[in-house]
């Protein structure tokens, strides 16, 4: 329906109604629990019983825990290089495959796209055992290369572990962000490509002063997903190390589903999870913001 | 028009689809203000033995009619939830539970049981869930360290106001049975099981070629065993440790015991004194620290199972783990290396006041009873838990392989698997202690001290910054 198309109030009411609905329920499951969740981070609750309120001494404590501290680390860690991973390389990818020499696209495009489709603590267990120091194919690899001085304990060497577990995650959502980005490419009109051919443009040319530019919005929608998704992240650390080696790879989410189910403290638990609430919706208005100021 | 037409259907099943999400979520959390609100869960998870139990329990019912009431208290009738982790095609407790559970269903065909299962490993999690929920239901099974909540909260009713009244059945449970369980004087719980927390299990093949004449009987000689063992190939102890509980519940609970005593732990528990970073404790994860060089270097990437792969393919020549591990051996280990399998204690270590039979051990999970089940209901539930925990269970649990919180009387044991009779043996001799993340509030024995024993392990972490660390944790939680 176009909007010229409403011609009187009836018309207008039929409309707002109709919008009203999945208002309403955006409202209920998401909107609701969001303000319970404030709710109970300035309570004591162990889950039973009535709340008590206790001001922000729940913020206070989590604040002054090294251990927040860590998990924070650890989880903005591997949201920068989550995101410079996936969207990185997936930008790569897409740029290359807007060459017209390459071949089987549809082919590399089903491939790199198939991890996607796999559950994260299923590709959380694949990768546990492609690192495992016994029988892992990675090791296996490597002494089969004749580099076995390169063999490493991979999940249990704390100066690496966390740099290790970003892999899988990299590995499994780069071709997501590829196809959002080929999508953005396919739509920029080929008379410009033409042109740009005509005037001497190579191809890595018309990557960085056409193709960049004219998708810029679709990158900015792939970082603020990547980054806002990387900040939930839970399953491939659960699969990979359970957080450790001690809380080496553990990540705002693990250590606020601690809080909340292992040590049935539920107030501390919201607490962490209104703090990742405010450290994504800070870290997409920043990217927002810098990614804006370049568009202009 | 063809693809308008597609689009039309594509757009109605969306929405069909938004509708039912929905509506899946209004039914969710409509029971949270039920009545009965563990009701529709226990029906959806009621799980196959379950089924069968009452399918057993239909067409037995004629037969079942016809006898007289059993000591399991035939002729009950009433109906409650029963929230479990036993699996219906599980060893050990497991069996012995559901051979308990099936034959008091025959004999009251009047008592509807439903039963709620989610296996062990997340079985806190969904407890707690269920709490936050207020979805708790009938009968449920918890650790130590969530008494004070459900007490508190007058949640529970005390189970020993029931026990106490019938003689016979405050007479069936081995001493110590209701440690776990026993909250500011009350015991709360019903015990079903007793077994230690640490039990060193070895291959006497691997330590012949070492040439190690049998288990050690002090630390030093296992040491000295280790070094041999390291020096012909093999890993001396095997550790999976990925989850975190297990170097630290199932290992170093009991080696700590070796520095401290009960006293001294009651006396942390309750804040009487006793600090995590008094120098026996500090000397004992100093001690532990030592070991942890002789545990495979994946120990803190591998978990239990895959621990105790290195020990049936000859990798390894040892582990310490909880008693579970026995009956896990006797079903999983392959033939050769179970016929040279033996169990023993952990060596006592010289110097330090603690004996080898000072053991981390107990009841650790208790059936709890809810405070709302009354009436009929709760008499059958009595009988119920009775019927699980005592008499006859104790007997078969033996059988099955494993020690329960029961007397038993009646028990065979010349017919016990080996090694389980040889394990039956030493739990004879140990010293019961309380197992630290039975009792401790879970932010610290479930979480600092399982966190911090992996770093202490793998080298990452000082024994005086973990004592430092736990005792804050503990102080902050008191």
């Amino acid at each position: 329906m176009n909007i010229r198309e409403i011609r009187n109030n009836k018309q207008k009411a039929g409309i707002y109604a109709l919008v009203l609905i999945p208002f309403i329920y955006f409202v209920y499951v998401m909107v609701y629990p969001l303000i319970i969740s404030i709710y109970y981070s300035l309570t004591k609750w162990k889950g039973i019983g009535n709340p008590k309120f206790v001001g922000l001494s729940n913020y206070t404590a989590m604040l002054q825990s090294s251990d927040f501290w860590l998990v924070t680390k650890n989880t903005l860690f591997l949201c920068v290089v989550c995101t410079v991973g996936q969207v990185g390389i997936a930008l790569v990818i897409a740029f290359l495959m807007t060459l017209r020499r390459l071949k089987l696209k549809t082919f590399h495009r089903a491939v790199i796209f198939f991890p996607v489709v796999m559950a994260p603590i299923v590709v959380g267990y694949v990768w546990r055992f492609i690192y495992n120091s016994n029988y892992g194919l990675l090791n296996a690899f490597l002494t089969a290369i004749g580099r076995s001085d390169w063999i490493r304990f991979w999940l249990d060497d704390q100066d690496i572990v966390l740099r290790m577990v970003s892999v899988p995650v990299i590995w499994q959502y780069i071709g997501l962000y590829m196809i959002i980005l080929m999508s953005g490419i396919s739509a920029i009109p080929q008379e410009v490509f033409e042109c740009a051919e005509i005037d001497g443009a190579t191809g890595f040319k018309k990557s960085i002063y056409i193709t960049l530019p004219m998708i810029w919005d679709s990158l900015k929608v792939c970082i603020i997903l990547c980054a806002g998704g990387t900040m939930k992240i839970y399953d491939h650390l659960v699969a990979l190390t359970n957080g450790g080696p001690g809380r080496a790879t553990e990540s705002l989410a693990m250590y606020c589903y601690e809080y909340t189910f292992r040590f049935g403290n539920f107030g501390m638990g919201a607490a962490i999870a209104v703090t990742i609430l405010v450290l994504a919706l800070l870290i997409s208005g920043a990217i927002q913001l810098v990614m804006g100021r370049r568009k202009d | 028009m063809k693809v308008k037409s597609m689009k039309k259907t594509l757009a109605i099943m969306l929405a069909a689809a938004t509708a039912l999400s929905a509506a899946g979520c209004g039914d969710a959390s409509t029971p949270a203000t039920d009545s009965e609100p563990a009701q529709d869960t226990a029906e959806d998870t009621t799980t196959p033995a379950a089924d069968t139990a009452e399918t057993e329990s239909d067409t037995a019912g004629d037969s079942a009619e016809a006898e007289s009431a059993d000591a399991s208290g035939g002729g009950l009738s009433g109906s409650f939830s029963f929230f479990h982790f036993h699996e219906d095609d599980g060893a050990g407790t497991s069996k012995a539970f559901w051979n308990a559970a099936n034959k008091f269903m025959e004999a009251n065909p009047d008592v509807n049981i439903e039963f709620i299962f989610t296996d062990s490993n997340n079985y806190q999690e969904k407890l707690t869930t269920l709490m936050a929920g207020d979805e708790l239901p009938d009968v449920w099974l918890s650790k130590g360290d969530m008494l004070p909540t459900f007490a508190d909260a007058d949640a529970i009713q005390p189970a020993d106001q029931y026990i106490s009244a019938d003689s016979e059945w405050a007479g069936a449970y081995v001493d110590g049975a209701f440690a776990d369980c026993t909250y500011d004087g009350t015991q709360w719980g019903v015990p079903f099981q007793m077994q230690a927390n640490c039990i060193g299990v070895y291959n006497e093949a691997i330590f012949e070629e070492c040439g190690i004449n049998g288990w050690p009987e002090t630390w030093t000689e296992l040491l000295e065993d280790c070094e041999k063992i390291k020096a012909a190939g093999y890993t001396p102890i095997a550790m999976g440790n990925k989850d975190q509980w297990l170097a630290e519940s199932a290992v170093f609970n009991t080696y700590a015991y070796k520095y401290i005593d009960q006293a001294w732990f009651d006396s942390l528990a309750n804040n009487g004194g006793a600090k995590f970073t008094d120098e026996a404790f500090v000397r004992a994860l100093t001690g532990f620290q030592d070991i942890a060089k002789y545990f495979n270097e994946d120990m803190n990437s591998i978990d239990q199972d895959e621990m105790f792969a290195l020990y049936y393919n000859k990798q390894a020549a040892m582990f310490f783990d909880g008693a579970w591990s026995v009956g896990t051996m006797i079903d999983n280990c392959p033939e050769d290396v179970l016929s040279s399998t033996h169990v023993g204690l952990m060596p006592a270590v010289e110097g330090e006041a603690g004996t080898k039979y000072d053991t981390a051990a107990g009841a650790g999970w208790n059936y709890l009873i809810s405070s709302g089940l009354e009436g009929d209901d709760l008499t059958a539930c009595l009988a119920f838990l009775k019927a699980v925990t005592t008499g006859e269970y104790a007997d078969d649990a033996l059988q099955q392989g494993f020690i329960s919180a029961g007397k038993a009387a009646n028990a065979d044991t010349s017919t016990l698997n080996p090694l389980f009779a040889e394990y039956y043996e030493l739990a004879a001799t140990m010293n019961n202690c309380s197992i630290f993340d039975c009792v401790l509030p879970a932010e610290i024995g479930s979480g600092v001290l399982y966190a911090d024993t992996q770093q202490l392990i793998a080298g990452t972490m000082t024994p005086e910054d973990m004592a430092a660390d736990c005792q804050s944790t503990l102080e902050a939680n008191y």
